[in-house]
């Protein structure tokens, strides 16, 4: 998400990979979803899963701190107002790498806020054998390029 | 332990609210959403937010510990399929008090797999002035009750 | 919170030096430049800064050269006394005040540096001139005559204020174009924009400029 005037619909873009270790998925779990499966080996050893597996709130989590890292201008970005149709489709397991894609859906300018618009994100998740773990269409609002004070 | 069959359309769930504090609010954003509202209070003073505010991510996350804490820890969860929509409102400021209530709209028995179904629930998080600071619908995929005997 | 130790330049010339060291092992050396201000509190705080996020940093007393133990704050008084000892520095032996700081640091391991007004244009200069620089980063240095044109022989990142008077937003553009390995950011601020003692303290500037400079030594140390 750059400023408004940069991003184009239908662009595509690679947004980075991060590899979520054991410990990182049982502290956020015990933190943000103390389910079983998330938080204890044993447990989720005899669960449908087989083994630990992720949040899907931590593999968001994880995607959002990808997308701030590499895809907003942060002097651009305005938040978000929320996201539609998001799917938890693979588990995601420990060790496992998950890097993300970013397709602009579309944008359009604040009818009531002058230099400011909105757009919208597809974002998708794979692990390392490129399988879909998780999918949302994303909001983002952002300013219009600032304009040059000198 | 609960089922799938113990959730009924228009059944209604209040959770105990919880208050959010400065501290993890910024131990938050710094892992998962470093943007300058979510870390610095004067960086967010110059914002549209108008003070530091919690990740939507984080407030999300507080949102299932209240869900796992106080209702889906005592049936038995299969996880979720995902989220229809998610909506952040409002700002989530430091010292704010969140309360939660969820209404189940749809309990659905799995026609392929006789086990389990998916129930879908319309939540709505308000501040302690009875804001709405997020909205959610989202599905859990809970198991059915094993056959007696 | 860091402690002043003493280091001794090529020369001979002893100089005060403001180090903060991390928790744990560090993650590499930083080499904190100052402005015309001395090392004062805030270059002491953005000193600790760096040690905080990990990094073994060293702030060297560069006017001691004049003045021992310069501590100046920001007022119309402290700057004329800062640019009247600014303008008495000479390049040989500022170089040698960074070099044995460069030396210390780099006990940590691989060694970058960040510099602030005219310490911005300092480790523009040390990234030219000075061997064993992994990256080095300025704010709102400049302008620079001659030194616009001395290609740095290490990754440099510069960040600049689009309201800064006294240096125009096309020296970024200048820059980038001499040298099209360097990154330059501009932001929606004034001269001084990260220090949080000046009135053109602009926070959310700050913390996004930080944060790219963490993210870069990152990358780099």
């Amino acid at each position: 998400m750059q400023y408004f005037e940069d991003i184009q619909p239908g662009a595509v873009r690679e947004i980075g990979a991060t590899t979520l270790t054991e410990e990182a998925i049982i502290a956020f779990a015990k933190q943000f979803d103390p389910q079983p499966f998330h938080i204890d080996p044993v447990a989720a050893k005899n669960s449908a899963f087989g083994g630990i597996i992720a949040s899907g709130w931590h593999t968001a989590a994880t995607v959002m701190r990808l997308i701030v890292d590499s895809a907003i201008e942060l002097e651009a970005s305005l938040g978000s107002p929320g996201f539609d149709d998001l799917a938890w489709l693979k588990p995601v397991r420990p060790g496992d790498t998950i890097r993300a894609r970013m397709t602009c859906i579309d944008k359009t300018p604040s009818r009531s806020r002058p230099g400011i618009g909105s757009a919208r994100f597809l974002i998708e998740t794979f692990n390392q054998n490129d399988e879909l773990v998780m999918r949302f269409t994303s909001i983002g609002i952002m300013r219009f390029r600032i304009p040059a004070k000198h | 332990m609960k089922y799938l069959e113990d959730f009924s359309v228009g059944q209604v769930m209040e959770f105990p609210p919880r208050t959010v504090s400065e501290d993890e609010i910024i131990a938050f954003a710094r892992d998962y959403d470093p943007q300058p509202f979510h870390l610095d209070k004067e960086a967010a003073k110059q914002s549209l937010f108008g003070g530091l505010c919690a990740s939507g991510w984080h407030t999300a996350g507080m949102m299932m510990r209240m869900l796992v804490d106080h209702m889906i820890g005592k049936y038995a969860s299969m996880g979720s399929p995902g989220i229809d929509q998610l909506r952040w409102v409002k700002p989530v400021f430091p010292g704010d008090t969140l309360h939660l209530r969820g209404e189940v709209l749809e309990v659905k028995f799995s026609q392929s797999k006789p086990d389990r179904g998916v129930i879908t629930t319309r939540y709505e998080m308000t501040n302690q002035t009875g804001e709405t600071v997020l909205t959610m619908q989202g599905k859990g995929m809970y198991a059915r009750r094993p056959a007696q005997g | 919170m860091g402690s002043m130790t003493s280091l001794t330049a090529a020369d001979g010339h002893r100089l005060g030096a403001y180090v903060a060291e991390p928790k744990g092992a560090p993650k590499g050396g930083v080499v904190v430049i100052q402005e015309i201000f001395g090392v004062n509190g805030h270059i002491k705080a953005v000193t600790d800064g760096f040690a905080a996020d990990g990094y073994y940093a060293v702030a060297p007393a560069l006017f001691d050269r004049v003045q021992p133990n310069v501590d100046l704050g920001y007022s119309p008084d402290d700057i004329a006394k800062g640019k009247d000892l600014r303008g008495k520095m000479v390049w040989e032996t500022v170089l040698q005040d960074c070099a044995v700081a460069l030396a210390l640091a780099s006990k940590a391991g691989r060694v970058g540096t960040t510099g602030y007004c005219f310490g911005g244009g300092v480790t523009w200069k040390m990234a030219n001139s000075l061997p064993g620089l992994a990256g080095s980063v300025g704010y709102y240095g400049g302008p620079w005559g001659e030194l616009k044109a001395e290609a740095p022989k290490a990754p440099c990142l510069l960040h600049f204020g689009a309201l800064d008077k006294m240096i125009p937003t096309s020296l970024a553009d200048e820059m980038k174009a001499l040298h099209p390995s360097i990154t330059t950011h501009v932001y929606d601020a004034d001269h001084g924009f990260n220090c949080d003692q000046r009135a053109t303290y602009n926070a959310t500037a700050a913390v996004i400029a930080r944060r790219r400079t963490l993210a870069f030594f990152e990358a780099l140390l």
